[in-house]
C-alpha cells in the first residue's frame, strides 16, 4: 500500500542500489540521486494536493497504551541496563562476523532482552523536555530493528557483502540472490526477487566482489 | 572525578542549581565530555542534555564546558576539567528549558533572516547550475557551519541584542549566499543587512572564532559583509 505524502529516504528506504550492502560511501549516492527525487516528487505532490490519511481511535489507543504504560510504570528494569544488554548481544552475535550456532544463541537472547523492555521502568515522568522518556521509547525501537537485523541474519545461508558467515562461506546466487522481507508481526522472514528488468540502462551482472 | 551539573527543571525548582557528581573514570582512556555525561544519566536519568551523532556533525550537544561553548562529543575530558572539575552548563545568553537544554528559538530566528537558501529567479538548467572550481572554493570554510550556536551564545554582542544582531553563526552563513556564484539576491541580502543592528553589533571580540567546533572563522566572513556594505555605500 502506497501511503499518500509519508517518505522514507537513505537507509529507512532501502532502495537497494547497491543491494542489501550498506558499506561507506554507498549512502552518497542515495543522496544525491534520491534526495533529488524525493524533493521533485515532494514539489509536485504539494503542488498537485494529496488526501492525507487520518488517525483512527484504533491507532491512536495502540500509541497511547505504549506512552501510558512507561508514564504509569511503578517497578521494572531500567533502561541503561536493557539497552547495554541489547549492545552487548548485537556486538557479539550478530557483529562483522557471523555463525549460525551463535546467532541461535543470540536470538534466544534477545528474546529475554524483549521481555525486559516489555518491562521498563520511566522514573522520571516529568512533561519538562523529558529525555529518559524519549530513550525509553528509542529502546523500544532499537529492539525492533535489531529483531530486523538479527532474524534475517540467521535466515540468510550465505556470505554476500558484508553479511559474513563463518560457517556459509560463499556466495550462493542460486538460492539467495533476492532481497531478505522481514515481517515484524510474525518475526518471520520471506524472500522478494531483485527486479533486474533493464530500464533506460543495461543491466549490470552481478558478480562476486573481490578486493 | 568531579563533575558539577547545571540543574534546573521548572516544573520542580524554583531556581537553578548545581549538582555535583563523582564519576568513576576509566584508566588510561580519555573520555569525551559527551561519555561522561552519559554515565550519569546511566545513573541519574533525570539529567537533560540533547545528543545525536555523537561525532561533531550534528551540532546538537553544544554546551558550556567550564566556561567555554563547545560540543560535548568532541571535548576531550582532559580538555575540558579545570582544577579537577568538570563544571557543566547550557549555552549562555538563551532561555534554559531544562538543565543543559536550551531554547534555540531566538538564534533559529536570526538564521531564518537571512534566508538560508539559494535564490535565483533564472529558470533551473536541465541538469545544475555549474560552479568554477574558484568559485565553488569561495564557499569553503563557510558551508561547513552545523548551527551548534556555539559562536553566538558566546558572544556578548548577541547577549544584548539576541532580537537584533544576526550574530556569527547567522553572518557566517548569510556570507556563505553572499559569495555564492549562483545566487543572484546579493543586493536585496545586503539591504536587509545594512541597518546599526544587524551586523555593525559585532565589535570583533572574536570569541566566535576561538569557540566554533568546526574551526569556522564568522569574525572575518563579518568583515566581508562589511566590506560590501561599505563599498555598496561609496
Ligand atoms: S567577533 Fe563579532 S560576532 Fe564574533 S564574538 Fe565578537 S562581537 Fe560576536
Ligand atoms: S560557525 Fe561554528 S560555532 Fe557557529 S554555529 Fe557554525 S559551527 Fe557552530
Amino acid at each position: 500500500m502506497v501511503i499518500d505524502g509519508l517518505y522514507a529516504c537513505g537507509e529507512a528506504a532501502c532502495v537497494s542500489v547497491h543491494g542489501a550492502n550498506r558499506l561507506g560511501g554507498n549512502s552518497l549516492l542515495d543522496l544525491v540521486v534520491f534526495g533529488r527525487a524525493v524533493g521533485l516528487h515532494v514539489k509536485k505532490s504539494l503542488d498537485e494536493g494529496f488526501d492525507s490519511l487520518s488517525a483512527n481511535d484504533t491507532d491512536i489507543e495502540k500509541a497511547m497504551v505504549r506512552l501510558n504504560r512507561l508514564n504509569n510504570s511503578t517497578g521494572g528494569e531500567s533502561v541503561a541496563a536493557v539497552r547495554a544488554d541489547l549492545q552487548r548481544v548485537m556486538q557479539l552475535y550478530f557483529g562483522v562476523f557471523r555463525d549460525g550456532e551463535a546467532m541461535q544463541k543470540g536470538l534466544a537472547q534477545l528474546k529475554e532482552i524483549r521481555a525486559r523492555v516489555e518491562n521498563l521502568h520511566l522514573e522520571d515522568k516529568s512533561q519538562a523536555f523529558n529525555t529518559a522518556r524519549i530513550e525509553a521509547l528509542e529502546l523500544e525501537n532499537l529492539l525492533e530493528v535489531a529483531e530486523s537485523t538479527a532474524i534475517p541474519a540467521e535466515f540468510r545461508k550465505e556470505s554476500r557483502g558484508a553479511h559474513a558467515r563463518n560457517d556459509f562461506t560463499e556466495r550462493d546466487d542460486e538460492n539467495w540472490l533476492k532481497h531478505s522481507l522481514f515481517h515484524p508481526a510474525g518475526k518471520n522472514v520471506t524472500k522478494r526477487d531483485v527486479n533486474f528488468a533493464p530500464k533506460t540502462m543495461e543491466a549490470f551482472p552481478p558478480k562476486i566482489r573481490s578486493y | 572525578m568531579l563533575v558539577s551539573i547545571y540543574r534546573y527543571n521548572p516544573e520542580v525548582d524554583d531556581a537553578p542549581y548545581m549538582q555535583d557528581y563523582e564519576v568513576e573514570l576509566p584508566e588510561g582512556k580519555d573520555l569525551m565530555v559527551l561519555d561522561v555525561l552519559n554515565l550519569l544519566k546511566a545513573k541519574d536519568p533525570s539529567i537533560s542534555y540533547r545528543r545525536s551523532c555523537r561525532e561533531g556533525v550534528c551540532g546538537s550537544d553544544g554546551m558550556n564546558m567550564s566556561g567555554k561553548n563547545g560540543l560535548a562529543c568532541i571535548t576531550p575530558v582532559s580538555e575540558a576539567v579545570k582544577k579537577g572539575k568538570l563544571v557543566l552548563r547550557p549555552l549562555p545568553g538563551l532561555p534554559v528549558v531544562r538543565d543543559l537544554v536550551v531554547d534555540m528559538g531566538q538564534f533559529y530566528k536570526q538564521y531564518e533572516k537571512i534566508r538560508p537558501f539559494l535564490i535565483n529567479d533564472a529558470p533551473a538548467p536541465a541538469i545544475e547550475r555549474l560552479q568554477s572550481p574558484e568559485e565553488r572554493e569561495k564557499l569553503d570554510g563557510l558551508y561547513e557551519c552545523i548551527l551548534c550556536a556555539c559562536c553566538s551564545t558566546a558572544c556578548p554582542s548577541f547577549w544584548w541584542n539576541p532580537d537584533k544582531f544576526v550574530g556569527p553563526s547567522g553572518l557566517l552563513q548569510a556570507y556563505r549566499f553572499l559569495a555564492d556564484s549562483r545566487d543572484t539576491a546579493t543586493q536585496e541580502r545586503l539591504s536587509d543587512l545594512d541597518d546599526p543592528f544587524s551586523v555593525f553589533r559585532c565589535h570583533g571580540i572574536m570569541n566566535c572564532v576561538n569557540v566554533c567546533p568546526k574551526g569556522l572563522n564568522p569574525t572575518k566572513a563579518i568583515g566581508n559583509i562589511r566590506t560590501m556594505l561599505l563599498q555598496r555605500a561609496t
